[in-house]
């Protein structure tokens, strides 16, 4: 890799690390602030008149400078008849003139996005759910998650409950030893082999809810992402040598904010239901064979069914599908910063992956 | 498009029926408002070029113009597949078999001999652990004696493998039978749509070929192939026979059988091992490890060989969509 292309990937790192991570002290202690695009139905305020109120000035003392330097060098390029340099100057104009013009265009994206009815898509049939204070992309995506986190952790404490019995039960010991003289028996211990199972099961599970908790919060964090990276980005985008560097941040910016919240919606929207319905036939199943061992419904093949099935649903929807997720997303990614600027090198992002 | 839905009201499908044939009455019009849209851009962005004289304007109308006639090729070719796919001409065209059908049945197959076999080493491990854990006990002497822990402790530890790779081979397999589920149930009616949609505009075409092509390759690819996988394999009825075998070898337990009530300790402990050794026992026992090699073809090998052919497919059409995957490509074989 070229010593530009690294530089330009720490860059990119730094940038993601240290975006929207604003710390406010409160009378508790250190908090994390995250700053949101959207605030319900509406563009947050404090995004439109704090954040970017402060970077659309520089943007705009930034394409205006661009435009004034153009003006200049066109001028001298004219003077000295130095067709190169009347070929840059109006190619840096025209690139000033896209730079906004793609600033009015995201902005009025947007201001869409946030009072864009997902129900009006057809894409949902009800909002306002766990985690959800409206019905826009974000939210129903975030509500999505939760619910989806919420249901493997039922699924999870249940499987702990259930294991710390059979576990108890496997234990149990019993004796018989008038005199001193006797034997001692485990009659039990036979159930150890379910708990074992149980705890392979926790386990998976508790991989899917960190997987799923670490989506709700990159969620979270993209609102936040986007209105740091894509002032930054509109900036660099109007100076030549930053072009292509900032037109992959504004490129990561809109990616992280406007599509994933997207994928998330379509893939989760159509996945949360089965997850649920398997946890109910799961949990359901627990409850006809009882906390007694000796409930013949242990023996019954379809408990290892239940469990199987919900696992292997959160397993597929918390671990495998945001892989395919996150291609998608790259891809987009790519993509966008084609148009913007310059392709980001996808091969450090798939590493995401 | 107004053809009965034929595959989604198939009565394996426990859900609702998927309207597939509604769901893109929604997304048809949508996607050939979009595809005029893009029409309209490319017209206005050419006349703009020719009226300010820019070439490099002029160029990229002109290649838009082309991918927004892919698009509309591909809207109707889309829609015309539709229309094969719900008419069961795919069905018909590899030999009368329903890929979902048949997928379904080959991983529910799958599963059901699992069960039996976990049932089966539940039921021969349950009294073999117990009698393990079986001791006697001399206070006067402190000493802790387990007669048959030497002989069985083996046993029972290979029947906890053998449920363990089975309880893993289940999660595995219901994994995959989860995601056969969803593009079943909304790769049609969701995400190929959705994909065309997105194909539509320059930015985000990639993103939209590569769903497109995840779609056909999980929604078609990925079920025609374990059509094939599953005539490969053996009954699954089988598999449950043999587990079954097992399960009756021990049946009809009694304590006396393995030498509880046998008058000394060497009595008792040849008694138990001449029955855990029983030739059933041993039979099947081995059929059962032999079966637990076996399963490492059906669950792990055969889809594997199927996730690598679809995933192989996802990577050469996602190209052909717009869908520049080069780089991506390295993280599809990852999740291999």
């Amino acid at each position: 890799m070229k010593a530009s292309k690294k530089i330009t990937a720490c860059l990119l790192l730094v940038a993601i690390a240290l975006a929207g991570c604003t710390y406010t002290t409160t009378s508790s202690g250190t908090e994390l602030s995250v700053v949101p695009a959207c605030s319900g139905t509406t563009v947050n305020p404090a995004f439109v008149n704090s954040i970017w109120a402060s970077w659309q000035g520089v943007s705009l003392l930034a394409a205006s400078t661009v435009f004034i330097v153009s003006i200049l060098i066109y001028t001298l390029g004219y003077a000295l008849d130095h067709q190169k340099a009347i070929m840059w100057a109006k190619n840096q104009m025209a690139e000033a003139i896209i730079a906004i013009v793609m600033v009015i265009v995201v902005l009025v994206l947007i201001s869409s996005l946030c009072d864009l009815d997902m129900k009006s898509l057809g894409l949902v049939s009800s909002c306002g759910g766990a985690g959800e204070s409206s019905c826009n992309m974000s939210d129903v995506a975030f509500g999505y998650l939760s619910t989806m986190y919420t249901t493997i952790m039922q699924g999870y404490l249940l499987v702990i409950a259930m294991n710390s019995i059979l576990t108890a039960a496997a234990s149990m010991t019993l004796g018989f030893a008038p005199g001193g003289v006797g034997i001692i028996i485990a009659p039990l211990a036979g159930l150890a082999q379910v708990a074992d199972g149980l705890l392979l099961a926790s386990i998976a599970l508790l991989t899917g809810a960190i997987f799923t908790l670490t989506q709700m919060v990159l969620l979270k964090m993209t609102a936040s992402l986007f209105v740091i990276l894509f002032p930054i980005g509109v900036v660099l985008r109007c100076f030549g040598a930053t072009r292509g560097f900032g037109g992959g941040l504004m490129a990561i910016g809109i990616g992280f904010f406007v599509f994933y919240p997207l994928i998330a919606v379509l893939f989760y929207g159509a996945l949360v239901d089965n997850i649920q319905h398997n946890y109910s036939d799961f949990s359901t199943s627990f409850q006809t064979a009882g906390t007694s061992p000796a409930n013949t419904s242990w023996f019954n093949p379809d408990i290892l069914g239940f469990i199987a099935s919900f696992i292997g649903t959160v397993i597929m929807g918390a671990i495998f599908i945001p892989l395919i997720m996150f291609m998608i997303l790259i891809a987009f990614i790519k993509g966008l910063s084609m148009a913007l600027g310059e392709e980001v090198d996808v091969s450090n992002l798939t590493r995401l992956i | 498009m107004a053809t009965p839905i034929v595959w989604w009201t198939e009565p394996w499908n426990t859900g609702a029926p998927v309207d597939v044939a509604g769901a893109w009455n929604v997304w048809q019009p949508v996607a050939l408002i979009a595809v005029t849209t893009a029409f309209l851009i490319v017209s206005l962005s050419y006349m703009l070029g020719v009226f300010f004289n820019l070439d490099g304007l002029r160029k990229w109308a002109k290649a838009e113009f082309y991918q927004a006639c892919a698009s509309a090729v591909l809207v109707v070719f889309l829609l015309f597949m539709m229309d094969v796919m719900v008419n069961q001409g795919f069905q018909t065209m590899i030999g009368g078999m329903n890929p979902y059908k048949r997928a379904y049945a080959y991983l529910d197959g799958v599963m059901e001999s699992l069960y039996a076999v976990y049932t089966n080493v539940y039921t021969v491990n349950f009294p073999l652990e117990f009698l393990t854990t079986f001791s006697f006990y001399f206070n006067a002497a402190g000493l802790d004696f387990s007669p048959f822990e030497l002989v069985l402790s083996p046993v029972v530890e290979q029947l906890h493998f053998q449920a363990h790779v089975v309880t893993m081979a289940a999660i595995t397999t219901a994994a995959q039978r989860a995601l056969l589920h969803l593009f079943y149930n909304v790769g049609f009616s969701l995400f190929i749509p959705a994909g065309v949609l997105l194909r539509i505009f320059p930015w985000t075409r990639g993103a939209g070929g590569l769903l497109i092509a995840i779609g056909i390759g999980l929604s078609i690819v990925y079920p025609v192939m374990f059509t094939y996988v599953s005539l490969m394999s053996e009954n699954p009825s089988e598999v449950k026979n043999q587990a079954n075998q097992l399960g009756n070898s021990i049946g009809n337990f009694n304590l006396s059988d393995y030498g509880a009530c046998a008058s000394d300790f060497q009595t008792a402990t040849d008694v138990a091992t001449q029955r855990v050794l029983s030739p059933q026992l041993r039979n099947a026992s081995a059929w059962i490890l032999g079966w637990l090699s076996g399963i490492w073809l059906k669950i792990f090998y055969y889809p594997m060989l199927v996730l690598i052919v679809t995933f192989t497919f996802i990577r050469t059409i996602a190209p052909l969509l717009g869908a520049d995957i080069t780089d991506i490509g390295q993280g599809i074989i990852q999740i291999l």
